[in-house]
């Protein structure tokens, strides 16, 4: 049992440290629409909170986003050409979409 | 033709009509003009240095605005080199609430940590972009009537435009926004208009000490 203890301290320590940070809000799930195809590609999530830290609400809402989850209709093709998401995820303003990037957005629900 | 080149064109032009008028005799200037070997009056010498001291004080001014062009471009360029915050680093959202500071109600206080400088959001894609002016409006929504509000013991909800202008502009609510709804439905959560952000992006209703960051006096 003894050396199992430094790694539950451990994993308590993390759950403590997770528990006291607040909710975390305003991650936004986008839901496949339409005639997306999903190819096993998890869904894109967007936190407002990376981008809350950098932007006004008013520099994406309404002249990008309503405020109002699933309005945005971007496909992926959209946001290659620099729509949605790719207004800024250019590698101008933000980091480029390329292989290793999809897993920034496209990643399993935390 | 630019401005430049059509000043430029009217000196010359100018200047040959003198010569060529010069180069007449003063019979012949005297049948154009009438009167022009006569000295023409000089300019009183108290509005000539009214003129005088009126070229100054737009040398002046111009050396100012000049002056105070420099000083914000020399200002913008810092601004954009600054070294990122903290918070611009944190990887990770319980990162990032460890640097943030925290309401009462355990839940980030996003408005302390903008008056702060802990975060400092752009107002624009371009970071030179200027933020809309402050809108200092506080209102009280004072809907008392509301059964439910008055059977709870509730009082008004203070509003502050302020705050929410620091995020967000006029239309985000306004125009295309939402509309209040005040028919009273008795869920003590249910916050028809506020809800819209508060819960899903603003700070939420989440707990008993919330209520106060609204709601004047509580029950
Ligand atoms: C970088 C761009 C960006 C910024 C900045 C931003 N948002 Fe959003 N917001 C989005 C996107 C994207 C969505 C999802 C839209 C969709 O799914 O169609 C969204 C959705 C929303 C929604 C709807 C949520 C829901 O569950 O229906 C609200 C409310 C909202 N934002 C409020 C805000 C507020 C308040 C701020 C400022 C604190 C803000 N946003 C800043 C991009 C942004
Ligand atoms: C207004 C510009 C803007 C828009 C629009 C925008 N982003 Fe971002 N996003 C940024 C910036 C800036 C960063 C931070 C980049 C950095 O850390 O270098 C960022 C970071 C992120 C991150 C964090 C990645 C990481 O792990 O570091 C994710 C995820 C993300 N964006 C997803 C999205 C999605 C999904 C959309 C579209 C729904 C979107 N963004 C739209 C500007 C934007
Ligand atoms: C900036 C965030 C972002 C990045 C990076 C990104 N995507 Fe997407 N992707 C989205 C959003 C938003 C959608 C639309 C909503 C959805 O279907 O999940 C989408 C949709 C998709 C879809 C659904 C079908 C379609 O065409 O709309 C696929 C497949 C996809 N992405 C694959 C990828 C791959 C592969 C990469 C890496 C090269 C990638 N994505 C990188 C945000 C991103
Ligand atoms: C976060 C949402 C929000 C934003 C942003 C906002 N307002 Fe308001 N505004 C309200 C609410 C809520 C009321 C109260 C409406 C009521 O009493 O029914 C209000 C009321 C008003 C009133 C009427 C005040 C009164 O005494 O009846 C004026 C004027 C006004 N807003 C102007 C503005 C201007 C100008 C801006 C932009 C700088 C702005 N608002 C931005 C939510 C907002
Ligand atoms: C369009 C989105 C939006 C709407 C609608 C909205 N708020 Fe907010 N509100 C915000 C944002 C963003 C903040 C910044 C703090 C945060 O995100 O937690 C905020 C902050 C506040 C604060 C804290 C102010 C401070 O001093 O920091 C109060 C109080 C508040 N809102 C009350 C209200 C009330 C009451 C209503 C309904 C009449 C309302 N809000 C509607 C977006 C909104
Ligand atoms: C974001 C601001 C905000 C917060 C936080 C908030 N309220 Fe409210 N609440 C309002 C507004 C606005 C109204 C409507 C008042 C009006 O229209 O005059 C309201 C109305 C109510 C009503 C009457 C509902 C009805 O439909 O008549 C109850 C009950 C209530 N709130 C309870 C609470 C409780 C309990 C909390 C704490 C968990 C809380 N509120 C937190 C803004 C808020």
């Amino acid at each position: 049992m003894p050396a199992f203890s430094p790694l539950l301290f451990a994993l308590l320590f993390i759950t403590t440290v997770a528990n006291a940070a607040p909710e975390v809000m305003g991650n936004i799930t986008y839901q496949r629409q339409g005639e997306q195809v999903a190819d096993g590609t998890p869904a894109a999530i967007f936190p407002h909170w990376v981008h809350r830290v950098r932007y006004k609400c008013y520099v994406c809402h309404f002249e990008i986003y309503q405020m109002q989850a699933g309005s945005d209709k971007a496909s992926m093709q959209d946001i290659i050409a620099g729509k949605s998401c790719g207004v800024c995820h250019n590698g101008k303003i933000a980091w480029n979409i390329k292989f290793d990037t999809c897993s920034r957005c496209h990643r399993a629900e935390e | 033709m630019t401005h430049k080149s059509l000043i430029t064109s009217l000196i010359v032009s100018g200047w040959l009509a003198l010569v060529l008028v010069g180069g007449c005799s003063i019979k012949t200037r005297a049948l154009l003009f009438d009167g022009v070997d006569k000295e023409p009056p000089p300019p009183t010498t108290r509005v000539r240095r009214d003129l005088l001291a009126e070229i100054e004080t737009l040398k002046r001014d111009l050396a100012d605005a000049q002056k105070a062009l420099e000083t914000a471009k020399a200002k913008q360029q810092v601004k954009t080199a600054d070294a990122p915050l903290p918070t611009e680093l944190a990887k990770s959202w319980v990162e990032l609430s460890e640097l943030l500071p925290k309401h009462r109600s355990g839940q980030v206080d996003w408005g302390a940590a903008l008056q702060a400088g802990t975060i400092r959001p752009q107002a624009g894609l371009d970071p030179t972009v200027l933020a809309y002016a402050e809108f200092n409006l506080d209102i009280t929504l004072d809907r008392t009537k509301s059964p439910t509000m008055a059977a709870r013991g509730l009082s008004a909800v203070k509003f502050s435009h302020a705050a929410h202008s620091q995020w967000l502009i006029c239309d985000n609510c306004h125009t295309k926004g939402f509309q209040i709804n005040n028919n009273g439905t008795d869920n003590i959560l249910k916050h028809d208009y506020c809800d819209n952000c508060h819960g899903t992006v603003a700070f939420a209703m989440a707990n008993l000490d919330t209520c106060d960051r609204c709601h004047l006096r509580l029950p």
